[in-house]
């Protein structure tokens, strides 16, 4: 049952590069902003005080404006609520996260942020699964159905600090993301039973040596029929969720205190919020078998040539930034959607999104109006198993010069739609 | 290459507890000395078990008398679900409840199975 857990787990880490790979993998950068995507403008914006600089640097500032880029996913639009909102608030990607198991350990990860005087502390990160902790705390005694819905959860926190000029100042961020839905390869029973029909046996030996070996019969027995089996499988369980229906929702609360540290002198920063959703569509269907032993058969059987997947998707994402010089919350909304046709060869997608920010035009600096139309198109071919060639053009409807040789862009190596 | 030996309490039960990463076809047996050095089968724990399966991957063994040795064998053929993840299994055998030895293979999958073995001896003393 815990192996089951695992998988219940895993199957919600992936989704966003499976289930909603298209969600994940493209994003698109306005002409007008060629430097920060909407994500990157939103999660900087979010944390730097306004009319200060910010001392973050944006992830997409170091992009390339045209041409090749190594990190495609700043470049097409970002559909998709992070994986852990409070690193994302934060902008911080820490190379230690404490990932507790039970509620003893995350209460002392929790509790390691903050010192005897009530200081909070530098450099937490933590992530928190509660169905494991539930898990853990009963036994493994979770059922299926609370890892079905529960699985999906989980929980981040952050700490930062920042120095500007002589000032310094601690930002502190909790998170919590859900997403259920999607396919994960990993936690599909079919596909797995498809794949252990073709997997024989060891043979038993009567007889061990000294060395505990067997002497008289190998124990591996495969054959190349059986490989060849296995790999049907795979490849006809990935024809048919090319897309996959799914949502996917985040949260992220920030708070900072300037030139203290101390719990009590937290204001809140900005709150942000994401939801995504995505319906599937694929031509391919796999027949189910009488008997699981017939998977090979009815996979080897069945053509899968033409297996398109038809996924569109539609995100929407909030945030809400207390200014600085006046008692009054900035809120920015981004609303962006992608229909994507997606094979096992190629997939090609259109986009476009409206990001709009002070909503209600607060008048008093620093709140600032800026209106974005980004659109575009792309398209990706797969070379080999793990590479794939993408393309993209884009840019922002509402500036015009959407197909200029700065907004397209190529990639390589991805891994996409597929992970494998 | 020795094998490893485990002394536990003698004629006192003892479990088996496996998970597996991938997709394992494996057999859990028993094997006593032969007299010429070698082990040979004495029982078949488990002739045929899948990771997949919805039962918990948990045996018991059986008994050691003082002075007696077991060998146990835990074997598996395994594929990744990729074909190109890694495979492993680990086995930790209990006796009342606690841990006396945690044993771990793994291997990579390459589109070929991947045959996995662990040997430990336990011996009643």
């Amino acid at each position: 049952m815990r192996s089951s857990l695992r998988l219940a787990l895993a199957s919600f880490l992936p989704l966003l590069q499976v289930g909603m790979a298209h969600a994940q993998n493209d994003v698109a950068v306005p002409a007008t902003s060629p430097s920060e995507t909407p994500t990157a403008a939103l999660a900087t914006t979010a944390l730097a005080e306004p009319g200060t600089p910010s001392p973050i640097t944006p992830a997409a500032s170091t992009a390339p404006a045209a041409g090749n880029t190594s990190a495609p996913q700043k470049a097409r639009l970002d559909l998709a609520p992070p994986d852990l909102p409070a690193f994302t608030a934060l902008n911080v990607s820490p190379t230690k996260i404490s990932t507790p198991t039970n509620v003893k350990d995350f209460v002392a990860a929790l509790a390691s942020g903050i010192n005897a005087n009530g200081q909070v502390q530098s450099g937490v990160a933590i992530e928190v699964s509660p169905l494991q902790l539930l898990d853990n705390a009963l036994s493994g005694t979770v059922s299926p159905s609370w890892q079905k819905y529960l699985g999906g959860l989980a929980v981040s926190a952050a700490t930062n600090s920042l120095a500007s000029g002589a000032v310094s100042s601690m930002q502190v961020a909790f998170g919590v993301r859900y997403a259920y839905g999607g396919y994960t390869p990993t936690t599909d029973n079919d596909l797995a039973s498809c794949i252990k029909a073709s997997i024989a046996f060891p043979v038993i030996a009567k007889h061990l040596d000294v060395d505990g070996k067997a002497v008289d019969v190998p124990l591996s027995s495969d054959t190349p029929d059986r490989q060849k089996a296995r790999q049907d499988c795979r490849d006809a369980f990935k024809a048919a969720h090319l897309a996959s229906s799914g949502v996917q929702m985040a949260y992220v609360y920030s708070a900072q205190a300037t030139g203290s540290s101390q719990l009590a002198d937290f204001g809140t920063l900005a709150n942000t919020a994401w939801i995504s959703a995505s319906w599937g569509y694929d031509t391919y269907k796999i027949g189910k078998p009488n008997s699981p032993t017939d998977w090979p058969k009815t996979v080897a059987t069945s053509s899968k040539n033409g297996a398109v997947g038809f996924q569109p998707t539609v995100m929407v994402r909030y945030d809400g930034m207390r200014l600085s010089s006046i008692s009054s919350t900035q809120n920015d909304l981004f609303v962006g959607a992608r229909i994507p046709l997606i094979s096992t060869a190629w997939s090609v997608f259109v986009e476009g999104g409206y990001k709009k920010t002070n909503l209600g035009n607060l008048t008093s600096p620093p709140a600032t109006n800026t209106e974005q139309v980004p659109v575009g198109l792309g398209a990706d071919f797969r070379l080999a198993d793990g590479t794939w060639f993408g393309l993209y053009a884009g840019g922002d409807a509402k500036s015009g010069a959407l197909l200029s040789t700065g907004n397209i862009k190529w990639s390589l190596g991805e891994n996409r739609p597929y992970s494998y | 290459m020795a094998l490893p030996i485990v002394k536990i309490a003698p004629a006192q039960p003892y479990d088996l507890y496996l998970t597996f990463q991938g997709i394992a076809a494996y057999q859990v047996l028993e094997y006593a000395p032969d007299g010429t050095g070698g082990w040979t089968l004495s029982k078949t724990v488990q002739p045929g078990g899948y990771s997949t399966d919805p039962q918990h991957d948990t045996y018991a063994m059986t008994p050691v008398a003082s002075g007696d040795q077991r060998l146990v064998l835990i074997s598996a053929n395994m594929s990744s679900v990729t074909g190109s993840d890694p495979v492993s299994m680990k086995a930790v055998f209990q006796q009342a409840k606690v841990p006396i030895r945690t044993d771990q293979a793994s291997g990579q999958d390459s589109g070929a199975l991947v045959t996995l073995a662990l040997r430990t001896v336990f011996q009643g003393t």
